[in-house]
């Protein structure tokens, strides 16, 4: 069962789709013999045209464009699809990275274009998705006392160096940020 | 200065650098005395307190990315009613553009989002943040109002996206 994908979007798929698996990319981005052994379990002798693996892809990648110019565990899990002999046509990729389709295109350069995996790019997941939770608030500027907010979140480089900008121009004292750092 | 939290976290110094291994973290809730309001259950979607700020500047989950990644942090301005400035890969808001969303041209420069080398698109975000965030209040809360038919417009979009996404799925 999927873990990310709105019940609307899954029940899509489902009524269209034989849904063999449904596995989650952080399960197995840290151990790729996961994703084969999972795949070995599930694996067929013979497909039929409407028989899905899908696989949910709402994590980000390693990146390095000295060696690849596509996510190194992009390249991984297609790799293994391809060791273990499975069609890439029964595979459903999900993701809210809206380049997937361009990796996927430069890793199977050389491969028929009879058998390619469907790439579906959205950021409705459970994750950034949920109509029936927010309401419709007013926007009532006149009770804006701040004028800027940052909710960085995880630490990440490009977090630090905007955190940076603000202290060192003196804008922390019109922008509010919440960061998650490590006391000095 | 005020910063807030969110999760158990430890604090950041004025001079902010990364110490592996401190094993002292401070838990805060992302509300504090400064900003009043409470944290719920969809506050991952949407948060009450961003009506207090003129400005959301979303720090998305990568920067220097050949193409665009959409997290929930871009999602929340949007439910909230908000401005918002995105550091994230080029090309973010047009992504958002073609998905029916509309942008915030007439207030801020939003030209940062079509520079492909980093550390320049980097430059031009900040450059729009500092320009934005030190008008006076009062102006902020002007230039917000004369967005307004924006925010709902983005807002409705937001609900309707899903059942537009799925009508045009092609499987």
């Amino acid at each position: 069962m999927s873990k990310l994908l709105t019940k609307k979007y899954y029940d899509k798929l489902s009524s269209v789709y034989n849904i063999l698996d449904t596995i989650e990319f952080k399960e197995f981005d840290y151990n790729f013999d996961v994703l084969k052994d999972r795949l070995i379990q599930i694996k067929r002798e013979q497909y039929n045209v409407n028989d899905r693996i899908i696989i949910e892809h709402f994590d980000t990648d390693y990146y390095d464009k000295k060696i690849l110019n596509f996510g190194l565990n992009l390249y991984n899990t297609m790799t293994i699809i391809k060791e273990l002999d499975i069609p890439y046509f029964i595979f459903t990729f999900i993701t809210n990275y809206f380049g997937l389709q361009q990796e996927i295109d430069l890793i199977l350069k050389d491969h028929s274009r009879e058998d390619r995996p469907t790439i579906i790019e959205t950021f409705i997941t459970t994750s950034h998705y949920n109509s029936d939770l927010v309401e419709d608030l007013p926007i009532n500027a006149q009770d804006i006392k701040h004028a800027g907010l940052s909710m960085m979140g995880a630490s990440r480089s490009h977090r630090y160096s905007l955190y940076n900008y603000l202290n060192t121009n003196n804008l922390l004292d019109r922008v509010e940020v919440s960061i998650r750092g490590y006391k000095g | 200065m005020t910063i807030f939290y969110t999760d158990p976290i430890t604090r950041v110094n004025d001079k902010l650098y990364l110490k592996n291994g401190d094993s002292n973290p401070i838990h805060h809730d992302v509300i504090n005395d400064a900003i009043p309001g409470k944290p719920n259950d969809n506050s991952r979607y949407q948060a009450d307190f961003y009506k207090y700020f003129g400005l959301d500047i979303v720090t998305e989950s990568v920067f220097d990315y050949p193409y665009p990644f959409i997290s929930e942090k871009t999602m929340r301005p949007i439910t909230s009613k908000r401005p918002f400035i995105i550091l994230g890969a080029l090309g973010t808001l047009t992504l958002l553009k073609s998905k029916g969303f509309k942008t915030f041209n007439t207030i801020i420069d939003e030209s940062y989002d079509s520079i492909a080398d980093h550390s320049d698109r980097f430059d031009s975000v900040t450059t729009s943040i500092k320009n934005f965030v030190t008008q006076p209040i009062e102006k902020i809360r002007a230039d917000v109002e004369s967005v307004s038919d924006v925010l709902e417009h983005n807002f409705k979009t937001y609900l309707a996206l899903e059942d537009i996404e799925l009508s045009q799925l092609i499987l």
